[in-house]
């Protein structure tokens, strides 16, 4: 991993981005957009605009059909689907609205996923430990051995949280991760979420539609213009 | 423990109903096809050493099958007898050693065995306790009948009535077992043996009586200077003592005595030729070489398998496109999972590999389900044939 070679630089960099999906109008273009290491920003924006599709390209899951994506010094572009991937799970960690997480693991096993899905990632006794003493952080250290349908909203989410925190990326990308979530619970996991990438110096981007939210960021970025 | 692995199990327990469910048709698609085939092999394998161990048989014109089947395995129909003269031409011959039988009788529901001290050197058995039979009246038992019956040394069995309502018939013999032959896994487990003489008795063409001259009322039919005629009122003995045994007697010559088959040890590879091309022209009697009959009967029987395993083939692969659907169907139904994990970054063959693993889980459990339910089923079937 690049981690080391980026801290205390730019961990997120954008120039000249164009994307389009093919047969839709939708067209997403950014001229420039630049994240420091550790830093944490907010995108807002009508609904349609491109925030999913901002953090797609941000994680390499989509391609830009021009400009250049570059996070953790990796251009996404420049590699084909099988290297985004092993990038992808050892740089960058999601979070989704609706948790996305596999209800025949247990949430030990879900918060472990990373290591289970790709060999670039190696399950060890020390990445155990890591994960026991990161639920423990996040709350949830008593339901590792319980299932995700037995959990609340605001549990599962802490649990999507832990997945991505895991592998310790350099990049956190977070899609409307408290659109389930009740008003104090949002507050809550949203501050976890901001505290513990800070604390290990990742960066941040995270998709919302809550304004009220917007405090908890370093940064706020509108799509249609970069605020 | 792979990750793949992992979440295929999981998964699969996560389902219990589903995974059993297509555990449960790929065992029940599998389940006849090995069981036929370990059928097949294990008396395959039986039926054709036991042949090849036994030279040759000479018996009466008539079923192929028969003649080898009750010869060498004491099953099937008796074919009908030849006499005890044929025996005594091959003995006369000096190119085999000729084992007569006549299996005609049973005993406790077992087969008897009338024949000669040469079987059970030409099929090495052995006594486990007591001695082979020696005496008119002896019986020396199979392991396996000696295990059902709870008999031993010492002990008598009857023989079987043929005919219950034939007041001619002859009684059931009670025979004293003077032996327990050593378990050897073939047919040899489940008979009853004893000496020709025996098993004429048995079978009423011997029988013994008091004297003619002591014989008084009903039971004699005349008596005048040209001798004394008995009736059916006469009292045979229905066991063999020390104290009757000499008045046991056959009516008629040696020669004329009925065998339901002989076995031939030759003496040599020339001897056994010779003994075919003599016999080969004959059409009161037949020679038969029994692996030759046993492979042309398994041959019809392997024939009739492949059909058996056309219709298996079918059905397996009317079960895999089942499979293939709820694949499918899976597929379609976890879009979303796999997108999750696409996204998280799993590599691209990992979704392949699990699909892959969660599918050899259930196969593999099948498989196994099937073996087991196979093996239950062939210790079924072998329990009601028999082992051969």
């Amino acid at each position: 991993m690049d981690r080391t070679a980026v801290a205390g630089g730019v961990s997120l960099e954008i120039t000249g981005l164009e994307f389009h999906y093919p047969g839709s109008p939708f067209r997403l273009e950014i001229e420039k957009l630049r994240l420091e290491s550790g830093r944490s920003a907010v995108v807002i924006g009508p609904s349609g605009c491109g925030k999913t599709t901002l953090l797609d390209l941000c994680a390499g899951i989509l391609v830009a059909e021009r400009g250049r994506v570059v996070s953790a010094g990796f251009d996404w572009s420049a590699h084909g689907e099988a290297a985004r991937r092993r990038r992808r799970i050892q740089t960058v960690g999601l979070v989704f609205q609706e948790f996305e997480l596999l209800d025949h693991l247990t949430v030990g096993e879900n918060v472990v996923l990373p290591y289970l899905i790709h060999p670039a990632l190696r399950l060890d006794g020390a990445v155990r430990g890591r994960a026991r003493e990161l639920a423990g952080e996040l709350g949830i250290g008593a339901l590792l051995d319980r299932r995700p349908r037995h959990l609340s909203q605001g549990e599962r989410q802490r649990v999507a949280i832990a997945r991505a925190l895991l592998p310790e990326p350099a990049l956190i990308l977070a899609d409307e991760p408290t659109g389930n979530l009740d008003p104090k619970t949002t507050r809550t996991v949203l501050d976890l979420l901001v505290s513990k990438a800070r604390s290990r110096g990742a960066t941040l981007l995270v998709v919302t539609h809550d304004h009220s939210l917007l405090d908890a960021f370093d940064r706020v970025i509108e799509l249609g213009g970069v605020a | 423990m792979s990750g793949a692995f992992l979440l295929a199990r999981r998964y699969i327990a996560h389902h219990p109903v589903r995974s059993s469910v297509l555990a449960a048709g790929v065992a029940l698609t599998l389940l006849l096809p090995i069981a036929v085939q370990l059928l097949v092999a294990r008396y395959g394998d039986s039926l054709v050493r036991r042949a090849r161990e036994t030279p040759l048989v000479l018996g009466a014109p008539g079923s192929r099958y028969d003649l080898v089947l009750d010869s060498l395995y004491f099953q099937g129909r008796t074919p009908t007898p030849l006499s005890m003269a044929e025996v005594q031409e091959v003995l006369a011959g000096g190119l085999a050693v000729p084992v007569p039988l006549d299996t005609r009788g049973s005993a406790g529901g077992h087969p008897l065995v009338g024949t000669s001290p040469d079987y059970y050197s030409l099929r090495s058995l052995v006594c486990a306790e007591g001695e082979l039979p020696l005496l008119l009246g002896e019986c020396v038992l199979g392991a396996r009948v000696a295990r059902k019956e709870g008999l031993g040394v010492g002990d008598s069995l009857l023989t079987d009535q043929a005919a219950l309502y034939d007041l001619a018939a002859a009684y059931p013999l009670k025979m004293h077992v003077s032996g327990v032959l050593a378990e050897t896994g073939g047919p040899d487990d489940g008979a009853v043996f004893c000496s020709l003489e025996t098993a004429w008795v048995a079978a009423g063409i011997g029988h013994g009586h008091g004297a003619a001259e002591e014989q008084k009322g009903t039971a004699v039919l005349r008596r005048d200077e040209q001798g004394i005629v008995l009736g059916a009122a006469l009292r045979e003995w229905n066991e063999v003592t020390p104290e009757n045994i000499d008045s046991f007697h056959f009516h008629g010559g040696p020669g004329d005595l009925p065998v339901t088959g002989v076995l031939l040890a030759p003496r040599s590879d020339k001897a056994r030729t010779l003994l075919r091309g003599r016999y080969q022209g004959r059409s009161d009697v037949q020679v038969l070489v029994p692996l030759a009959v046993m492979e042309e009967l398994l041959g019809v029987v392997l024939r009739v398998k492949i059909f058996f395993d056309a219709n298996s083939i079918l059905v397996g692969v009317a079960t895999a496109l089942f499979l293939a659907v709820i694949v499918t169907l899976s597929l379609a139904v976890r879009r979303r999972e796999r997108l999750t994990l696409k996204k998280l970054g799993c590599a691209r063959s990992m979704v392949a590999r699990l699909m892959a693993t969660e599918l050899a889980l259930i196969v593999g459990a099948g498989a196994i389900l099937a073996s087991a339910g196979a093996a239950l089923l062939v210790a079924l079937a072998a329990r009601g044939i028999g082992p051969l």
